[in-house]
């Protein structure tokens, strides 16, 4: 069964953070490292690029080609952005969390 | 010097990646790997990541067992919606694999039965070769090879006579071994009851023994286990019975029944001027030291042979010894035909595959709207994958379930109608899983394979599929698969048909051969005399003597006489002694270096009773006795090489081997006789000296009677002569020589049919598929036909395009069965006969083959396309 649009899974909201937190510089090697130096974990490029085509996929995310450069072998960046569905996605998503976690603080610090 | 990422990383990228993200996630590898210097395993490792994170996800079905079952369920209801996939593919795959099942059996007991042996890599057989033929040892060399204990750990050396049992019941003849002590040691055979040899036995003036074979053991002796002990009257001899072999062993020779010592001494006086070292009588197997390598054996007897052709130059010089592994001795005749057997029926079996792989194309392309809206309605593609696959599976398992029957079927119908002369092995119980196994690997993958697209295709087009006359994608690609399976079909067929054409062509030359005798109404039995009762050789020429004046005056017979060998008899070789000669008028030739020809006994009247015309000169008479001057016939052959262009009458040919101790050496010519095949159908005639019988009266010879009697009254008569001669003298049946000669083509009779026969069954199979692709194109070229038709194209035109579309298919086929067949036919040249590997005739024949079945293919699809009214046609868009 597909997910609803809205309903974000754990790395898809961690990747829209990124995302977001990268603002005008959003592309695949910055986003990767930006979530490498926050979450402090290995991350695997090959799903970071999954996930980017299918939040681009599914409307979340929109993209535009940038200018191919020599240090890219010609190749050029796509930078991503997120569209007010993407937003709203992620509101929805930390507001869920957050009023999950009420009252959960005392067990969650002893964890 | 500029640092590149590595390139072929980048190649698996751009397989892997979907274009949209392809250049943004190269540019990001390169820019990190250039800013942050990384090394190109580092690139390598992130391409491959990358790859895998990309991977087709459908492909990987995970499922439980819930899941498995309705996919098995509903694709056992999707059968039963379409029973004629499921009956013609079941039909299709149970032949297949019926005939594979019962043929590999049979290839597997006849590959696998010869060496039951213990160790039987250590097994070797040492040959005398000269001139790459292989040769029998002589006992002093054998002797000297007993010595070799660096290499052997046992050597034991054999020779195959036969001997007749006599005592209470009728007298029978049986097939004996006379071996060397070590003999059972080296094969590693203990015996089921008593003992073996000992190397007492093995001396010369041993009380004789014998070890009985299982087979004799049970029929003759009931199986009593007491028999150990008894004495048994083996050509008039008292022998003691000391043992017997387990079930199942014959060596050296399928049907051996007896095993006596040989008893041959170390050294012997020459005889008549020829030296005990050139009687190459001793077959040789031995078995290695463990630690005694192939190769290394091979080097001490090479110098163990030089030293023998410097010590005894006019025996050995010319010769080696050689060193073979028994295996690929024994096996070595079987391997052309069974190669040939199991290659065609692999072809066969892969035919089967892409029939049944073009069937099932053929049944996606007709459910394409289906697929199409199940995926529509949210089936997911996996689940339609496994689904499809399952229901292969259980066309297959149907298929498989129906095969193995049918194998057994055959296999059992195949050995009731085994022709007289071919080996049946005895071990069939043992049902052969090859081809099962092989199918169960193989059709899985061609059916996966035509299913993927049907698949992954159906998603994407779906408006068009679902259009009313729309056509999909993927319905092209699946069209082209079909194709390419058509052309497969096509090659595998047309490989087969070269096969079988070569072989047929061999068997027409060999059946047409000129075996140089007419064998027709002749018959032949073989009379043994025990030696203890005929021990003077006056006894022995008296008793041929009376026998084949008798037999002439019996109402019927025509023609009688006696011969040592018969030609064409499989044992022919065994038969004859083939001796070093010289002649008079000419140089001696160098110790060593002399031409070698077959020594026959033979009766008078002989060449008359086999239709051989005496060219010059006279044949065999009375005066031809023990005290006459000793005479010879020579064949032309003889004639030729020994005096070219010169007249033989009159000269003197001296022989250096002689049949029996006081036998005269030296003879006059006294007729020259023309060639006729005497060792096998295929091989020219050679040069042959013809001794009388009353010159050399050997104890045990054939007696050929021309008749124009019945067999059975002639049988009655011949008992009748020969019992009143001597009522202990075993008589087998009487056999006839025609017979002989259809038993020399059977086999390759057998092999030209069993081929044939594939041959067609596979380019039925191919003409069936190529049908299914041009009737299918025809059908989904409808509107452009009409469309044509509608624009003017002439009937002849829209035949061509049919027609035209078949014969590129089958022609592409045809080539590279063509190739196939050339690359493979070196396999099997030594089973052809008169033809070479490249025949052209074969190969255009089979080419004309392939272009009819091409025109039949299509006739059918050409009448529906020429029948195509333009305005239905186009209506219908």
């Amino acid at each position: 069964m597909t997910a609803h649009a809205d309903m974000l899974g754990e790395f898809e909201l961690v990747v829209l953070l990124a995302v977001l937190r990268l603002r005008d510089d959003a592309y695949g090697a910055s986003i990767l490292e930006e979530i490498a130096r926050k979450t402090r974990r290995p991350v695997a490029r090959g799903s970071v690029y999954i996930t980017l085509d299918r939040l681009q996929a599914t409307g979340l995310l929109g993209s535009e080609r940038g200018e191919p450069t020599p240090i890219r072998g010609g190749r050029a960046k796509r930078y991503f952005k997120l569209k007010p569905r993407g937003l709203r996605a992620v509101k929805r998503t930390l507001g869920d969390l957050g009023r999950l976690q009420e009252g959960l603080q005392p067990l969650l610090e002893g964890a | 010097m500029k640092r590149r990422p590595p390139r072929l990383a980048l190649a698996l990228l751009s397989c892997a990646v979907p274009e949209g993200a392809r250049e943004e996630i190269e540019g990001d590898l390169i820019e990190e790997f250039e800013r942050h210097r990384r090394t190109r395993l580092w690139f390598w490792i992130q391409a491959v990541s990358i790859s895998w994170s990309y991977r087709p996800r459908w492909s990987l079905p995970r499922a439980n067992v819930s899941t498995l079952f309705n996919d098995a369920w509903s694709g056992a209801r999707s059968l039963r919606r379409r029973p004629a996939f499921a009956l013609a593919a079941g039909a299709l795959l149970a032949l297949g694999i019926g005939v594979n099942a019962a043929m590999f059996q049979w290839i597997d007991a006849l590959w696998n039965r010869s060496l039951p042996y213990a160790d039987a890599d250590r097994l070797v057989r040492v040959f005398h070769s000269r001139e790459g033929s292989r040769e029998s040892l002589s006992p002093p060399n054998y002797f000297d090879l007993t010595g070799e204990r660096e290499v052997f750990e046992r050597v034991a050396g054999y020779w195959s006579p036969s001997l007749t049992l006599t005592g209470d019941a009728e007298p029978e003849k049986l097939l004996a071994a006379t071996v060397s002590h070590a003999f059972f040691e080296v094969l590693g055979i203990a015996p089921l009851i008593g003992r073996s040899f000992t190397p007492d036995d093995d001396r010369p003036g041993a009380s004789p023994v014998a070890v009985l074979g299982h087979g004799l053991f049970e029929r003759r002796f009931a199986g009593d286990r007491a028999v150990v002990g008894r004495e048994i009257l083996l050509d008039g001899t008292a022998v003691t019975i000391i043992g017997v072999t387990p079930e199942g062993f014959s060596y050296p020779a399928p049907g051996t029944e007896l095993w006596v010592p040989l008893r041959l001494p170390r050294d012997r006086p020459d005889q008549g001027g020829s030296p005990y070292r050139s009687f190459r009588i001793l077959n040789v197997v031995g078995r290695l030291r463990e630690e005694t390598s192939l190769a290394q054996a091979r080097a001490r007897l090479s110098s163990l042979s030089d030293r023998l052709s410097r010590e005894y130059p006019d025996s050995n010089q010319a010769f080696e010894l050689e060193v073979a592994d028994l295996k690929e001795v024994e096996r070595g005749p079987l391997r052309a035909p069974l190669f040939l057997l199991g290659g065609s029926l692999f072809l066969l079996l892969l035919l089967v595959c892409a029939n049944v792989s073009g069937l099932w194309i053929a049944r996606l392309l007709a459910r394409e709207r289906e697929l199409a809206v199940r995926v529509a309605l949210g089936a997911s593609r996996a689940r339609l994958l496994r689904e499809l696959l399952a229901e292969g599976l259980l066309v297959s398992l149907l298929g498989t379930a129906g095969g193995s029957l049918l194998g057994t079927w055959i296999a059992a119908g195949a050995r009731e109608a085994a022709p007289a002369g071919l080996p049946v092995p005895d071990v069939l119980e043992k049902g052969s899983l090859y081809p099962i196994v092989f199918l169960a690997i193989l059709l899985p993958i061609f059916l996966a394979l035509a299913s993927a697209p049907a698949v992954s295709g159906s998603g994407r087009n779906l408006s068009n599929s679902l259009r009313p006359g729309g056509r999909v994608e993927g319905g092209s690609a699946r069209a082209g698969a079909r194709r390419v399976l058509v052309v497969f079909e096509m090659a595998l067929a047309s490989t087969l048909l070269i096969g079988a054409m070569l072989l047929l062509k061999s068997f027409r030359a060999l059946e047409g051969v000129d075996r140089g005798f007419r064998g027709e109404n002749v018959y032949f039995t073989s009379v043994e005399l025990p030696f203890t009762r005929y021990r003077e050789s006056h006894r022995r020429a008296r008793f041929f003597e009376d026998l084949q004046e008798r037999l002439r005056q019996a109402p019927g017979v025509e023609r009688a006489s006696i011969s040592l060998g018969l030609p064409l008899d499989p044992r022919a070789e065994f038969f004859v002694t083939r001796s070093p000669y010289s002649v008079e008028g000419r140089p001696e030739p160098e110790a060593g270096r002399k031409p070698e020809a077959a020594l026959h006994v033979v009766g008078p009247e002989l060449f008359e009773t086999l239709g051989v015309s005496v060219r010059r000169g006279r044949g065999f008479d009375a005066r031809d006795h023990r005290d006459a001057a000793p005479v010879v016939i020579v064949n032309e052959s003889f004639a030729r090489a020994a005096w070219p262009g010169g007249d033989p009458l009159g000269k003197e040919i001296h022989h250096d081997l002689v049949l029996l101790p006081d036998d005269a050496s030296r003879r006059r010519v006294v007729g020259v006789v023309s060639d006729f095949r005497y060792y096998a159908l295929e091989r020219e005639p050679e040069p042959q000296m013809y001794v009388p019988h009353g010159q050399s009266p050997w104890p045990s010879m054939h007696l050929l009677i021309r008749a124009s009697a019945d067999r059975d009254s002639l049988h009655a008569q011949v008992r009748e002569i020969v019992r009143d001669l001597d009522a202990d003298v075993p008589l087998a049946p009487l056999a006839s020589i025609a017979d002989v000669g259809q038993g020399v083509v059977a086999a390759p009779r057998l092999r030209a049919r069993l081929l044939t026969g594939f041959a067609a069954a596979a380019a039925f199979l191919a003409s069936i598929g190529l049908y299914g692709v041009i009737s299918f194109s025809v059908a989904s070229r409808t509107r452009e036909i009409g469309l044509r038709v509608a624009l003017g194209a002439r009937r002849d035109e829209v035949v061509s395009l049919v027609v035209g579309q078949a014969l590129r298919l089958a022609l592409a086929g045809g080539g590279l069965g063509l190739l196939g067949a050339a690359l493979s036919t070196r396999w099997i040249s030594s089973l052809l006969y008169g033809v070479g590997p490249f025949d052209p005739w074969s190969y255009a024949s089979t080419a004309g083959t392939l272009l009819l079945v091409a025109a039949l293919a299509s006739y059918l699809p050409a009448r529906r396309a020429l029948a195509v009214d333009p305005t239905t046609a186009l209506r219908s868009e």
